[in-house]
């Protein structure tokens, strides 16, 4: 039988020359599972008489060759160069094992890195950064904010945050919002404003200095922000907006502070975690639920363990991967 | 099957040799180089992508670029493609030619990252890189050529500034200052040049109801 659709029929097609009727046709044409692996040859020829950039095919190949475990380095080809490449094949095998796995290791765990470009604070140190679009962020320690490496500034503003971290957001002039991702569907929306985003294993925080923000929360709920409001995340999607009596306690990692009102040893010792990325135990549940209040400065944690052990009259004891605090031995 | 394919063809011809790497095939005739691939797959598996890659890596480079604009995405969006086809073993599970299976996935894999450079609403991390098995409608199989065109008439009509500005932003993947020097005007102003072809783009693209979402349901690479 006659095949209305032709090579060139489809080419035109392609090239955006033919009419409306030509496609019904075609359309028709396609719904024979035959037909549409024809399609895709037809596409493939046409894309090779229309090329338009020359990418360095060998350069990706030798990319790809690498990436595959055990790859090789040939250039292969015909059925009776694969029989002597057998050869050749086992001497390369160690060297290609080693850069596959190096490569894939370095696949895996840099696939974030490809598209997105990430700003991060030592431990113990606040860093602050100027983002493209006059954004200024101070990152807490132990903190991190990805930026994608594709359109920032130009069209959106989103970013994603790891940790704590203080935002003081430009606004543009074509208005658009600047967007911070805090994980678990935490969202942030803001225009131009002041505030500060903590995202931890503990929970979502945002406290708003100055100016108006949107927080969306994972089941589609959003809730709007006013200047002084703090924004906590509870668990099973509940959440609060208070207005704190001492937002202080919210800034104070700005200035390297610890803010203590009656805060009890355990969670004096999960700041720390937090800020220092260091272990500190108490062992004994009392001292636990002891409670100290007051700002502090530390820039090391040494600074905040002196000043622990001073007021609590505690021992603080140097292990191997942590820092346990214990009573001190009556005298 | 191969009497069927040959009614419509210009080259009746049945060629044995293989395709050779680099030269471009001029005519392609069915089966014969898939034929080669199938057995050099079940030979060694590896090999099979090293033919299949050599084969089709800058044919499907310059289908992704027609989509997203950008060379340096459309080679990432290929290559990704060809580790998932190692690392996944996809060649074992396909039922189409390799070449069906390589053009499609190029073409949800583009038209998401497009979707998503417009949207930006879903993070493209949350793909994974699976097997696609299914098969599109005729009408579905259309739109995506369609799309590209669209893409490409609406870069036409840009002002001839605004067009240059955003090809060598997106295509050359140059920086803002790199591009001012060139046009010789300021860098913001080419900021805003590139952000006017985006925003043309996306309002364009949403009236369209092909990016609307009619094939979000089929897109869950």
């Amino acid at each position: 039988m006659e095949n209305p659709v032709t090579k060139r029929l489809l080419f035109d097609f392609f090239s955006e020359k033919t009419t409306v009727i030509q496609r019904k046709l075609i359309e028709e044409w396609l719904s024979s599972p035959e037909n549409q692996e024809m399609y895709y040859q037809y596409l493939d020829e046409w894309e090779s008489k229309n090329l338009q950039f020359f990418p360095d095919s060998d350069k990706a190949m030798q990319h790809y060759m690498s990436q595959m475990t055990g790859g090789n380095t040939e250039r292969s080809v015909s059925k009776s160069e694969i029989k002597l490449q057998k050869k050749s094949r086992l001497d390369r095998w160690c060297y290609t094992l080693i850069a596959a796995s190096v490569f894939i290791a370095a696949f895996v765990t840099f696939k974030k890195e490809l598209m997105w470009k990430s700003l991060k604070s030592g431990t113990g140190s606040s860093s602050a950064y100027v983002l493209t679009d006059g954004t200024r962020v101070l990152l807490n320690a132990n903190s991190t904010l990805w930026i994608p490496r594709f359109g920032f500034g130009s069209e959106s503003r989103e970013v994603e945050l790891e940790g704590e971290a203080d935002f003081d957001v430009k606004h543009t002039r074509s208005n658009n919002r600047f967007v911070v991702n805090m994980g678990d569907r935490y969202r942030i929306e803001v225009l131009g404003t002041q505030f500060v985003a903590y995202s931890r294993a503990r929970g979502k925080r945002v406290f708003l200095s100055r100016g108006q923000v949107k927080v969306q929360l994972p089941e589609g709920k959003q809730v709007y922000m006013k200047p002084g409001n703090l924004f906590a995340s509870g668990p099973n999607c509940t959440f609060d907006v208070t207005v704190p009596d001492q937002p202080q306690k919210y800034t104070a990692w700005k200035e390297q502070l610890f803010y203590f009102d009656n805060t009890t040893l355990s969670d004096v010792s999960r700041e720390m975690r937090e800020r220092f990325d260091i272990d500190v135990r108490v062992s004994d549940t009392v001292l636990m639920e002891r409670r100290i209040g007051g700002i502090y400065r530390a820039e090391h944690p040494d600074d905040l363990l002196l000043i622990l052990s001073d007021l609590l009259k505690v021992e603080v004891i140097q292990n191997q991967d942590h820092i346990e605090l214990r009573s001190q031995t009556k005298q | 099957m191969t009497d069927i394919y040959l009614d419509s063809l210009e080259n009746k011809r049945f060629r044995q040799d293989s395709p050779k790497p680099g030269v471009l095939h001029v005519e392609t005739v069915p089966t014969d180089d898939e034929w080669l691939l199938h057995s050099t797959f079940q030979e060694d598996p590896e090999k099979g992508c090293a033919l299949l890659f050599r084969r089709y890596y800058v044919n499907l480079c310059n289908h992704a670029i027609r989509f997203v604009h950008s060379k340096e995405i459309a080679e990432d969006i290929v290559s990704e493609i060809f580790a998932s086809f190692w690392q996944n073993r996809v060649f074992e599970q396909i039922t189409t030619s390799y070449r069906a299976y390589l053009y499609k996935s190029i073409r949800y894999r583009s038209y998401n990252y497009l979707k998503w450079q417009l949207n930006r609403t879903r993070s493209l991390e949350s793909e994974d890189l699976g097997v696609i098995s299914e098969t599109l409608s005729p009408e579905e199989l259309l739109q995506f050529s369609e799309l590209h065109q669209r893409v490409e008439m609406i870069i036409q009509q840009l002002p001839p500034q605004c067009r240059r500005a955003y090809l060598l932003k997106t295509v050359d993947g140059k920086k803002y200052d790199e591009i001012a020097s060139e046009l010789q005007i300021g860098s913001k102003a080419v900021e805003a040049l590139v952000s006017r072809a985006l925003a043309r783009l996306r309002k364009e693209l949403r009236d369209d109801w092909f990016l609307g979402g009619i094939l979000l349901c089929y897109i869950q690479l």
